[in-house]
Formats: C-alpha cells, sequence, structure tokens
C-alpha cells in the first residue's frame, strides 16, 4: 500500500487523548459501536462479540489490550474492524477495535516512525512501531499484529 | 478460445479418468475375495478400455499404453473365463497408483517407472498371448483408440433412440457438438434431428437446440455411451428395438413426418410404432433387416426372438441403469456447498426478523406469510443440508485398501468388515475424518493385531479383524474401529505414564483413564517405532482432529482381546435447533436433543437448594448460571430450571427466562475463544443480537469438578 513517495496510509484514531493508528492495509471497515455480547471468562482485554455483516466477530478493547490507563470521559464510539494473514488459514485473524473516535488517514513515510521505548512512552512498546510527528501532535503506530495477537501481549523477543 | 478450452476438457477428463480409477479400485479389492467374478473383471476391463480411448483423444500415449496392456491381460481372462491371480490384482492396483500419479503429478523420472510396469505386465501378458493382435495393437491404434479392438463376436442390430439436450454452457465448456453428432452418424444408419425449444420452454437453463437422433447400430453399447462420456449427463439414450429399423420402408416414412414435426418424439409411441412393424407374425419385413446390413448369413428367423431380445434387454436395462446411477450425481465445488449453506442460514435469521415485525406491528396477514415462509425454509434447510450429507461408504475404499496394503506389509491377515457404512456425515466431516480413522485403523494393524504366530500360540483364528462401524444415535453419528488384536495392557500404560511423568506412581486411575492417557500429547507406547506408527504424535493428533469436528473419542480395551474405538460426532456442523434462554443480558441457547424438561422455580429455593432438588422424586444437581458465569445483574423472584441429560443422569440449569425456540445457525466465535470451555459457538438471532451456544456436556463436567 505504498504511494510514489513511499509513504503509506494510516488510519488515526483517538483513545485517551492521545491519537493512535493502524496501517491502512490491515482496516476492513469502520462502524458504529454495535451491540457487544459479552463471552464468560474470556481475556479482560476481550469485552466480547459483535455481529459484523453476518459474522461473529470479537470485539478487543485497544485501550484494555495496551494497558492505557483512561481518564477522559469519552465514551467509545467506534469499531475498526481489522484483519491480517488473509490468505493464511492457520495465522489468519480478524477482530474488531474499539477506539473512542476515529480521526483521519494520515500519510507516513516509514523513514519517519521513530522507534519508542518503554521508558518514554505511556504504552507497552512492545505493541507499537514507533510515533510519528504529525504536525506537532504524536501519533503512536500501533502494531495491528501484536493487537490481534491471540495471547495477552508478550514481551519483546518472544513472540511465537 | 481453442487453448484454455481443451484445458478444461483435459482437466475434465482426468476428473472423470480418477473418478472411475476409483471404482476400479473397490472392483479389485471384490476380485481379490472373489478372484473370478465376471462383473468385477469386466468392470476392470471396461474401465481401462475406456481410459485407453479417452486417453487417445488426450494425446495421453503413456496412459493409453498402460491401459491397453492392462485391458489385454484382463481381456484373455474374461475370454478364458479364468480367474484374478493375486500377481495381477497387485499389478492392477499397482497400474491404479501409477496412473494416478501419471495424471495428478508426472514428473521426469516416469518413464522409468512406466516401463519397468509395461514389462511386468508383458510377462503375465506373455505366456499364451494371441501377440499379433496384443503386442501389435498400440502402434495401428492410432484412430483415437475408442473402438474395441478384440470385439466380441458380432452382435446383433439394434435401433436407439438418444435425446441430447445440452446444457446453456456447452459452448463454454468446450464440448464439441459437432463431434458428438458425428460420432453418432458414425455408428451406423441413422436420422438426426436438429430442433430448438419451444418458447415456453426457452428458460429451462438448457442450450437453445437440442437433438434427437435414431440410429441403427451393431457396436456394443458401450461404445455408443463413450461417444457422450463428456456430456452424460444431457444425454438419455433408449433402445427402441433388437433390429435395424432402417431396413423398413413404413419406419423410414415415420422418420419423415418426425423430421416434419416441431416437436419432441415420444418414444413410447416410437416403440409401439417399432413393435408393430416387428410383429413376429409379420416375418417378410425382418428378413431384408437381416440381411440388408449385416454380411453375416443371419439365421433367417426374426431377430425379434422372445428369450434372447429378453435377456438381451434386461442387460441393457442394466447398463442403463448403470450409467443412470452414475449420471444421477452432478459433482459440486464444496465451496458453492459452503456458500448455499451460508445463504440458507442468512435466509433462516431473516425470516426471525420478519416474526419480529409481524409480532411488533401485530399484522396477522405478515403472520400467514411467515408461517409458509416458515415451513418453506424448514424444507429448505433440511434439503440444503442434506446435500452435504454423504454416506461414510465414501471412505471405506481407502481404508479397504490401507488395511490390505499394511497387512500385506506386515506380514499379518487382517480382514476388514464394516457396517452401518450407509450411514451419513457433513461432507465436512467425512473429509476430516479420513486422517484420524486412517490413523486408528493403522494403529489397530501395526500394533493390535498380533503376527500369526502368536494369534495361533494364543488359539485365535490366523486372520485378525477390524471391524469399522457406524450408526446414528440422536443428533450424533457414532463410529467404532474394533480389532481382535493384543488390547492395550492398562498397567503397561500405568508404568508408561509415571515414568513420562505423566501421573505420580501415587495416582491411582481407572482403567478408562489409563486408556484416555494414551491422548496426551507425547505419549507414545509403541515398544518399537515402525514406519507406520508409534511415533507418539498419533492419538493425539487424532483427538485434536476429533475434537475440531466437535466430536468426541474414547478407547476401551482388554488384553488379548482387543481394542475398541469410539468416535461420537455431530450429524452436522452448521444448524442447531435450540431453545433461547437468557441469564441478566445474555442471552443463551441450549441444544433441543438434550433438554430433558423445563421446570418453574422459586428464586428461593434455589438460594436454599444447596445445589441439589428434588426432581420427579429424584435428587437432582441444579447449577445456577447466573452465578457459574459470573453474569452478575438481581435475579428475578421466579426461574426456569432446563433439565439437561448429562451422562446418564440430568443436571439442572436455572436461567432467568425461556424466550422460544430458535434454529440456530452455528457460527464459531473464533481463535479467540478456543479456550472457552462452555461455549459451542454463537448464533445471530432475528434481531441481529448475538445468542451463545452453550456445550452442556463440558460446561457441567468443568463446573463439577
Amino acid at each position: 500500500m505504498e504511494n510514489f513517495s513511499g509513504a503509506t496510509p494510516y488510519l488515526s484514531f483517538w483513545l485517551n487523548d492521545k491519537l493512535y493508528a493502524f496501517n491502512i492495509s490491515d482496516v476492513v471497515e469502520v462502524t458504529d459501536l454495535p451491540k457487544i455480547t459479552a463471552i464468560p471468562q474470556s481475556p479482560q482485554y476481550i469485552k466480547g462479540v459483535f455481529n459484523f455483516r453476518g459474522e461473529i466477530l470479537p470485539a478487543i478493547d485497544v485501550m484494555d489490550k495496551c494497558h492505557i490507563i483512561c481518564n477522559t470521559d469519552e465514551a467509545d464510539s467506534a469499531v475498526i474492524v481489522l484483519e491480517i494473514n488473509r490468505d493464511d488459514a492457520d495465522q489468519h485473524l480478524t477482530a474488531g477495535a474499539i477506539v473512542e473516535r476515529v480521526s483521519d488517514v494520515i500519510s507516513i513515510k516509514p523513514i519517519d516512525i521513530v522507534p519508542i521505548h518503554n521508558f518514554d512512552s505511556q504504552i507497552d512498546a512492545s505493541l507499537a512501531e514507533g510515533v510519528y510527528n504529525h504536525d506537532g501532535k504524536i501519533v503512536t503506530i500501533l502494531d495491528t499484529a501484536k493487537i490481534l495477537a491471540l495471547e495477552p501481549a508478550s514481551p519483546i523477543g518472544q513472540d511465537k | 478460445m481453442q487453448q484454455p478450452s481443451l484445458q478444461q476438457f483435459k482437466q475434465k477428463y482426468v476428473e472423470e479418468v480418477i473418478d472411475m480409477l476409483n471404482d476400479m479400485e473397490g472392483a479389485i479389492l471384490t476380485l481379490e475375495q472373489n478372484p473370478s467374478s465376471l462383473d468385477e473383471i469386466n468392470q476392470v476391463f471396461r474401465v481401462m478400455h475406456t481410459i485407453k480411448g479417452t486417453s487417445a483423444m488426450y494425446d495421453f500415449k503413456t496412459v493409453e499404453k498402460i491401459t491397453h496392456d492392462v485391458e489385454g491381460i484382463y481381456s484373455k481372462i474374461r475370454d478364458a473365463q479364468g480367474s484374478v491371480s493375486k500377481e495381477v490384482s497387485t499389478l492392477t492396483l499397482e497400474c491404479v497408483d501409477l496412473l494416478r500419479h501419471l495424471l495428478n503429478q508426472p514428473s521426469a523420472g516416469d518413464d522409468a517407472l512406466v516401463d519397468e510396469f509395461l514389462a511386468r505386465v508383458a510377462a503375465i501378458n506373455g505366456g499364451g498371448n494371441p501377440p499379433a493382435q496384443q503386442q501389435s495393437a498400440p502402434a495401428d491404434d492410432d484412430s483415437g483408440g475408442m473402438f474395441l479392438l478384440n470385439d466380441p463376436p458380432q452382435q446383433n442390430f439394434a435401433t436407439y433412440y438418444v435425446l441430447f439436450a445440452p446444457e446453456a454452457d456447452i459452448a463454454n465448456r468446450g464440448v464439441n457438438i459437432k463431434g458428438i453428432l458425428d460420432g453418432i452418424k458414425e455408428l451406423g444408419e441413422n436420422t438426426v434431428f436438429e430442433r430448438s425449444w419451444p418458447d415456453d420452454k426457452a428458460d429451462n437453463g438448457k442450450f437453445y437446440m437440442y437433438w434427437e437422433a435414431i440410429f441403427a447400430t451393431d457396436k456394443p453399447f458401450d461404445e455408443i455411451n463413450e461417444i457422450f462420456l463428456f456430456v452424460s449427463d444431457e444425454v438419455k439414450i433408449d433402445k427402441i428395438a433388437d433390429a435395424n429399423l432402417f431396413a423398413n420402408d413404413d419406419f423410414k416414412e415415420q422418420l419423415a413426418a418426425y423430421q416434419l414435426s416441431d416437436t419432441q418424439i415420444d418414444t413410447d409411441e416410437l416403440k409401439a410404432v417399432a413393435m408393430l412393424l416387428f410383429k413376429p407374425s409379420e416375418p417378410q419385413n425382418t428378413a431384408p433387416v437381416a440381411s440388408s446390413q449385416q454380411p453375416k448369413t443371419e439365421p433367417a428367423t426374426p431377430p425379434k426372438v422372445e428369450p434372447n431380445s429378453e435377456a438381451e434387454q434386461k442387460i441393457i436395462a442394466k447398463h442403463i441403469e448403470a450409467s443412470d446411477t452414475k449420471n444421477s450425481g452432478i459433482k459440486v465445488d464444496s465451496e458453492k456447498l459452503d456458500e448455499l449453506m451460508n445463504l440458507v442460514s442468512e435466509f433462516v435469521n431473516t425470516k426471525a426478523e420478519m416474526l419480529l415485525i409481524a409480532e411488533k406491528y401485530d399484522i396477522p396477514e405478515l403472520h400467514d406469510i411467515y408461517e409458509k415462509v416458515d415451513k418453506l425454509s424448514n424444507k429448505l434447510k433440511d434439503n440444503a443440508l442434506s446435500i452435504r450429507l454423504v454416506p461414510i461408504e465414501s471412505l471405506m475404499l481407502r481404508f479397504q485398501r490401507l488395511v490390505r496394503d499394511l497387512s500385506r506389509e506386515l506380514g499379518k491377515q487382517v480382514d476388514f468388515v464394516t457396517e452401518g457404512t450407509d450411514t451419513e456425515l457433513d461432507k465436512t466431516i467425512i473429509d476430516n475424518l479420513a486422517v484420524p480413522l486412517m490413523h486408528i485403523i493403522r494403529n489397530s494393524i501395526d500394533h493390535g493385531i498380533e503376527s500369526v504366530e502368536r494369534r495361533r500360540e494364543l488359539k485365535k483364528p490366523d486372520h485378525g479383524i477390524i471391524k469399522f462401524t457406524a450408526f446414528y444415535s440422536g443428533n450424533n453419528v457414532f463410529i467404532q474401529v474394533q480389532d481382535d488384536g493384543a488390547g492395550m495392557n492398562p498397567e503397561y500404560l500405568r508404568e508408561k505414564a509415571i515414568e513420562k511423568g505423566f501421573i505420580k506412581a501415587t495416582d491411582h486411575l481407572t482403567n478408562r483413564q489409563l486408556y484416555d492417557l494414551v491422548f496426551l500429547p507425547g505419549f507414545s507406547t509403541a515398544q518399537k517405532i515402525t514406519g507406520i506408527s508409534g511415533r507418539g504424535v498419533g492419538m493425539d493428533a487424532v483427538r485434536q482432529h476429533i475434537m475440531k469436528l466437535r466430536g468426541e473419542i474414547e478407547m476401551d480395551s482388554e488384553v488379548d482381546l482387543g481394542t475398541i474405538t469410539t468416535i461420537k460426532l455431530p450429524l452436522t456442523l452448521s444448524i442447531v435447533d435450540a431453545l433461547l434462554v437468557s441469564v441478566a443480558d445474555t442471552q443463551l441457547l441450549i441444544p433441543v436433543y438434550i433438554i430433558d424438561s423445563c421446570i418453574n422455580i422459586r428464586r428461593d429455593v434455589v438460594d436454599q437448594s444447596h445445589g441439589r432438588i428434588i426432581h420427579e422424586g429424584e435428587p437432582t444437581p441444579i447449577l445456577d448460571l447466573r452465578t457459574s458465569l459470573n453474569m452478575g445483574g438481581t435475579p428475578p423472584d421466579d426461574c426456569i430450571v432446563v433439565m439437561v441429560k448429562y451422562k446418564d443422569s440430568r443436571v439442572g440449569l436455572v436461567i432467568d427466562k425461556v424466550r422460544g425456540e430458535h434454529q440456530a445457525v452455528l457460527k464459531s466465535l473464533g481463535k479467540y475463544f478456543s479456550k472457552q470451555e462452555y461455549l459451542s459457538g454463537g448464533s445471530i438471532l432475528g434481531d441481529g443480537s448475538i445468542a451463545l451456544v452453550l456445550d452442556t456436556n463440558k460446561l457441567i463436567r468443568n463446573l463439577q469438578k
């Protein structure tokens, strides 16, 4: 999904007054927050399942998954449906990511993405590809595969 | 245009040949039991012959050569009314494998394989072979190889009617219509009628034209069938008479009349005409028939001698029947079936939506329509489901072959007995069963059945038996594989488990629990590892497979008596009739087949029950789903207990409310909930919300721990 200038489009969204983004090639669709059915005994960050055009998809609370402590009153309003490894049945994963509000699509050159370190970031650094300075605002670029990963976030280097 | 269609054509050819080979494999295995069975000898001969013909058409020279030579063997056996030796049957099975290989993944080294194989065929064929005919044949066989080289002695003439009504897509399939018509014309004297469908039938999904042909030929029926090999579903062949009707002027007049009319010929009428023309009382009519077409001196008696023709009619009828049964099925891409199932599921959901509207706005008319739609959708659903159901028989051939090959390799004598193979299961389940069942059967042969010497020591018959049984029970299908071999020694399992650290020496396990240990990953009990089994991944993988199909597997064994493996499977994976209930905000579905009864109960009774109530005079355990599943919320004063069957008894599940019945189209909850132990899936309700399907067995088992 690179255009001629080498930039890749990302979908940015708000969580707890901060901007985050997913690579748009992983995004299937953005929908209003659907009714979510809780599943007993599932991991904390999975809020339940929802009906996505006849398909049952899990809803991942990105805030929970990234261990972001929420201090705003803003309610979640949207779900970004993500999908990875479409062609590989074993690795294929699809789920909805619950976010507060979708912002817009921004083009980012890979070279402009700066790695982050645990000590200077608010979130688990292993879940992010890096940060990007978007007109003075920091956008944290999340690693879709790690957000969708089945196990609770694992430290760097211990991925299976 | 020509290139891709030829490609498609070849693809179809390969599929057809593979199908034929599968059938033939079955015939060979039967021949091993009954070496002189004429039906099977003929079948092998026919298959070889047909493959030879079509292979020549598509320039598969090697395949043509192989089938030609093998056909030679069978033609000799048939002519001599002999029997098929073990050597020949083994060779034929190898031929099946070789052909499959050549068609599926031909590779560079094949020539050597083929030459080696052909040399062995030649060795068998060698002996008292009429060599000139057999060996030189392929050279002068470039006419297309369609025709029998060693035709059975002249057959009598017969007149046939053929209706060839191609499907609309015939042009895209690259079928050469002209070639088919030419094929008919080559058979003998003929009249072909070219017709188009009348306007009121124009939309019948057929090609806009169809053909009718009447021809007289002395060629065997198989040869006629070969012309229509690729359009067999679109052709109807009917025998009109056992004589050449074209020799009769009255008949020709009748044909002219048909030519003028634009409607389809009524074959019954045609037969009646033929009967009329060939009444035995008018021998002068038939006399010219025999002499006009057949150079040989025919007996002067009319060809329509009753007993003879009746017998022949029977044979033809059998052929037609055989080709009918073969043609009554069509091959459908399984993706199309999945799509159909999805559509039906969506339809069932939409139907529920309709009911909601009807009730919400209280429209009686809509309600009536809903009921009709409901009936139709139920039929549609059953129908769509039944399409997916395949008899388990389709797996048997593979297993028979496996048992045969393996037992030979291991020098054991094993009989494979099957029962209930007409039991039907969802295609997806059947497809996924092959691997685990193969494993189980392998284990039985490798570890179960003892060597002949050992069996004699134990005073068992030389032949070990592996019995495969399938049967229905409720909404489940049970499959059992039983052998009369050595069995598993629970003590040995126990030692092994302790040694490997799966259990402690102090643990007390029942035999059943000990047998369950073999399903643990890494628990291999094989005392020696053979190439066939005993790598310690076996039974673990088997259980994984079965669990993916929502099935259960269990083993039971008795030392020196044998082992029995039982697999319990759901009939289908897609739709379950369920009771829709709610607990707090959560909607749950409980499969109807597992429900015994529902009773009202007051909340305070539940609270003071200590997990047990008296139901129908018996103390029955109850589980409060609200607390067990941490649903929260305030329970209503009146609750419902849904009594569900659990093992041999009942367990009550306390819920808030029963909402009605629902045909749950089961959907997987996905990988995120694979560790989830209480639910077997989810289902989308008419209003778009999701209800969770309870797996009561697992739920109760887990909560009672």
